[in-house]
């Protein structure tokens, strides 16, 4: 078995003249849990139901391992999946959904009893087996649609949105249980979501996606920290941009000119992958609200600004702050502190590590 | 592998579209050429004799049948709309059971109705005759015939049309939106203008579209009351005189007309039409405080009962009195039971019964097939001509019943492709097809209704876990769309079970049908026997409605 274990190769899918997926190459380790992540309508889903098989792509291949599997039928593929809207089926009871597939693969009556009892017991349904669909709650039927999905020992699991029926509360919960279990055996797992923070919080690797186009494909770390583009960056939490053009770029910082007075020193790493900035470029700035510092005293990279908006949530202190010309907005924790209020002229550290250099002209990534 | 798909799309809806030509548009085409060809050449002369001014009486009927469907739109508008607004805005004493009982002219056969109609007000009726003995008068004051009866008869069957359609729009209108209006400083004559009759008119067209369609369609009434001079009852003339072309003539320009009211009616529902855009209504009902008008109301919802019911207790009264025994009393004077054991005991009487069930079992077989077989490929399947196919499974809706056995006639009186050689007229065969093709369109909707219910990820997830196409057919989707097929079957059964107007052009000694023997044993004054063989039919009807759900106010919405 090789260390790649889905594998798509140029695939492209059209539905009538739109294409919903443009040339998607990626590969896929085995045992990691792979997220699909962008706004509705990016694709994701589309890829997601391709690997299940029931899409074929217009173009390109699917690999299972070594095995071409772009056009087999999905009842031949052996991979679990976990639907957004469960689809459990109304008729059959808890322990008949899950004892589907194996019924379907001929298991020994036997067996299956035992398999299905271990389902439920991993899902924390013991006890559920006779209990009718529309007596469990949305919370019970996402790990009913789980425990069905694991129980057939797929060589890969699809989900699907599998957390966007539950209320936040449960949300988080589902989202650890199903990584720990996840990690417990193993299995190879493929998740869609649009949820940016469900994303980082459970996956191995991501890869964001954007009208079809895969913008870039990382560990949550790298997609924070190193945004490929201008949408990987305002997509994935939030972020501050503004237009600034280089002075002077060396191999250790670079200088970047903000308007006609302020210049801060950025560290020459923080720029983005494959793009050597040279004196003169118009770039773009992005720097994270809360990788900034409100201080006392002037320094490097300090600028003065005034506070237009304030808003305590909590955990945090936003801030909206006007300086020469640019809005920036700025999260510091909310305890500590002492809190400013509108009209106040404050202080705003901007970290040379802490910002990003990106290419002013944002379609350059195709 | 990738031509898999397609080939189980084609293998699926081959023989649809086999069927849906060979009996649905071959039958009608085959009526068209039959109106145009006499004697192997081209001819307009039908169609000139049509609308020959000089002896008009072919535009006649199809002013008579005009104006008594304008006039059926008219009444059963003002009815049901009124009950409709009645029932879903005011609390009063006996709201519950009036308001259940709305739709019970629903269960009354075509025939069985008008029979009922004619026992109740025709001259020799039971409420004409206790008039005239109450006040010692020496005639009849009033009796029901020619064009009243046919209004009298469509006002009481087709209110139900408005009343579902309106009660389904009261229901979704959201009462904030009146009292908005109210608020806004309107009064009540301008709540009424400005508010409430724009967002009922939808449904007040569709209705009226509906209502225009089956009193252009219908027959039997015409028949029974002595209006000859309507389209259907030329139909049906032109045809017992043997000049089928001048039949085919006729039924080409009523299926043109009741045509293009489908084309207009789907026009008109595609539209976009006013919604409330509020969620979760819930329609207060005023409760009546009066006690003047509470009483007044009470009692009116019991006279209204008692109409409702009329028919049904009358029909259940005749079918026990003694054949022959009632002349010129008010009442049939002599009852008996034995009615009710001749038809079961009795092979000459039992035979139609026998006839009914078996013609009516087979045609439903048949839908439910090319039901569910139509629904999944419709609803599921994406092929080219989907449009097409789907106009062809509601034509036979809105084709009149005396069409369809015109069609069959025209199309079946000589060997065909479709029917392997074989002459169908004439023979048992060609009932339980006429059956067939008048209740496509019912098995169609109601199974692809259910179908549309059904989640396709449901599907999706039986294939994910390794089941087959056709397990997860069996196992998956067959369990889950069954209420909607059995209840659209049933319809269909008990509705082939009271069919008379395209029997009663293709029936054969051996293949007569309850309601043929109905008209039989009334011709001959045998209303005993007529009538005992309606109440068997009503029963069955109101069992099904009972089955289906019908009856409760959740399925009036899906009723249209």
């Amino acid at each position: 078995m090789t260390l790649s274990h889905v594998k798509l190769k140029n695939v492209t899918k059209y539905f009538k003249d739109v294409k919903a997926v443009d040339n998607v190459n990626l590969e896929i380790k085995k045992g990691e849990l792979f997220t699909f992540l962008g706004p509705s309508g990016c694709g994701k889903t589309t890829i997601l139901r391709m690997i299940a098989g029931f899409y074929y792509p217009t173009e390109g291949s699917i690999y299972f391992g070594d095995k071409d599997v772009t056009y087999l039928p999905a009842n031949r593929r052996n991979a679990g999946m976990v639907f957004q809207s469960y689809a459990l089926f109304p008729h059959l009871s808890v322990e008949e959904n899950v004892a589907f597939g194996l019924k379907v693969r001929k298991v020994p009556q036997k067996e299956q009893k035992e398999m299905v009892k271990r389902a439920l017991e991993m899902v924390k349904l013991a006890g559920y087996e006779k209990r009718r669909i529309d007596q469990l709650s949305g919370g019970q039927q996402q790990r009913v649609a789980l425990a069905r999905a694991l129980v057939i020992k797929p060589t890969i699991l699809l989900l699907d949105e599998p957390l966007s029926n539950l209320d936040a509360k449960l949300r988080e919960e589902t989202r650890w249980e199903i990584r720990k279990l996840q990690k417990e055996l193993g299995i190879t797992t493929i998740y869609v979501t649009h949820d940016q923070s469900e994303a980082m919080a459970m996956s191995d690797r991501i890869a964001v996606m954007e009208g079809g186009k895969i913008q870039q494909v990382g560990t949550p770390e790298e997609i924070y920290f190193k945004p490929a583009n201008r949408f990987v960056a305002s997509f994935i939490g939030k972020t501050n941009f503004f237009e600034a053009v280089i002075e002077d770029f060396s191999h250790d910082s670079a200088l970047v000119r903000v308007g006609d007075e302020i210049i801060f020193w950025v560290d020459s790493t923080c720029r983005q992958d494959g793009y050597i900035p040279y004196r003169g470029d118009r770039v773009a700035i992005s720097i994270r609200p809360e990788a900034m510092e409100i201080v006392d005293r002037p320094g490097k990279n300090v600028v003065k600004g005034r506070v237009r908006l304030a808003e305590f949530t909590g955990v945090t202190m936003e801030y909206e702050v006007e300086m020469r010309g640019i809005t920036l907005h700025i999260s510091t924790p909310g305890i500590g502190k002492e809190k400013k209020s509108p009209g106040d002229e404050i202080l705003v550290h901007l970290p040379p590590r802490n910002m990003l250099i990106m290419r002013g002209d944002d379609n350059e990534m195709a | 592998m990738k031509w898999r798909r397609t080939i189980i799309t084609y293998l699926i809806i081959s023989p649809l579209i086999y069927i849906l030509i060979g009996y649905v548009f071959y039958p009608l085409f085959s009526t068209f050429v039959a109106s145009v060809m006499h004697d192997g050449a081209f001819s307009l002369e039908k169609y000139r004799q049509f609308f020959d001014l000089k002896n008009f009486s072919n535009l006649k009927a199809l002013f008579t049948s005009i104006y008594i469907s304008v006039l059926s739109v008219i009444f059963s508008g003002i009815v049901g709309v009124l009950l409709a607004f009645l029932l879903s805005r005011y609390e009063f004493p006996g709201r519950k059971i009036l308001s259940s009982l709305a739709v019970l002219p629903m269960a009354l056969p075509p025939l069985v109705g008008v029979y009922a109609f004619v026992f109740l007000f025709s001259e020799s009726g039971i409420i004409p005759r206790a008039l005239k003995e109450l006040f010692g008068l020496a005639a009849v004051p009033f009796k029901l015939r020619g064009i009243p009866g046919v209004l009298v008869v469509h006002t009481f069957t087709m209110y139900v049309y408005f009343y579902l359609m309106a009660s389904t729009a009261f229901s979704a209108l959201d009462p904030s939106l009146e009292e908005a209006a109210y608020n806004l400083g309107a009064n009540r004559f301008t709540v009424w203008r400005k508010v409430i009759l724009p967002m009922l008119t939808p449904a007040l067209v569709a209705a009226s579209l509906l209502v225009f369609m089956v009193s252009m369609a219908s027959y039997t009434a015409p028949l029974i009351f002595g209006v000859e001079r309507t389209l259907t009852m030329q139909i049906y003339i032109s045809r017992t005189n043997g000049d089928l072309a001048m039949a085919a003539t006729q039924s080409t320009l009523l299926s043109m007309v009741s045509i293009s009211f489908l084309i207009f009616m789907r026009w008109y529902q595609s539209r976009r039409i006013y919604r409330s855009v509020s969620k979760g209504v819930v329609t207060q009902r005023t409760e009546l405080k009066n006690p003047v008008v509470r009483y007044v109301a009470g009692i009116t919802a019991i006279i209204l009962v008692f109409i409702l019911l009329l028919p049904i207790l009358t029909l259940v009264l005749v079918s026990f009195s003694v054949d022959y025994a009632w002349t010129v009393q008010i009442l049939p004077p002599k009852y008996t039971l034995a009615n009710y054991a001749k038809l079961f005991s009795n092979p000459r009487t039992w035979e139609p019964i026998k006839n009914s069930l078996v013609m009516s079992g087979i045609a439903t077989a048949a839908n439910i097939i090319f039901g569910i077989a139509a629904a999944y490929a419709i609803v599921r399947m994406y092929f080219k001509g989907k449009n097409l196919m789907d106009i062809l499974i509601m034509l036979p809706w809105a084709l009149p019943g005396t069409v369809i056995g015109i069609n069959l006639i025209t199309a079946f009186n000589r060997p065909t492709l479709f029917t392997a050689n074989n002459i169908l007229v004439g023979t048992f065969w060609i009932m339980p097809l006429a059956y067939f093709v008048r209740h496509i369109p019912l098995v169609y909707r109601s199974t692809s209704a259910a179908l549309m219910q059904l989640d396709p990820n449901i599907e999706e997830a039986a294939l994910n876990l390794g089941a087959t196409w056709g397990y997860t057919f069996r196992r998956v989707v067959l369990p889950l769309i069954s209420p909607g097929i059995i209840s659209g079957a049933l319809l269909a059964f008990v509705q082939g079970i009271g069919e008379f107007v395209a029997s009663i052009l293709l029936y054969t000694p051996s293949s007569r049908p309850i309601s043929v023997a109905i008209y039989e044993h009334m011709y001959r004054f045998e209303f005993g026997t007529a009538s005992a063989y309606g109440v068997l039919q009503v029963l069955l009807i109101i069992i099904v409605l009972l089955v289906t759900g019908q009856f409760s106010e959740k399925a009036s919405q899906s009723a249209i």
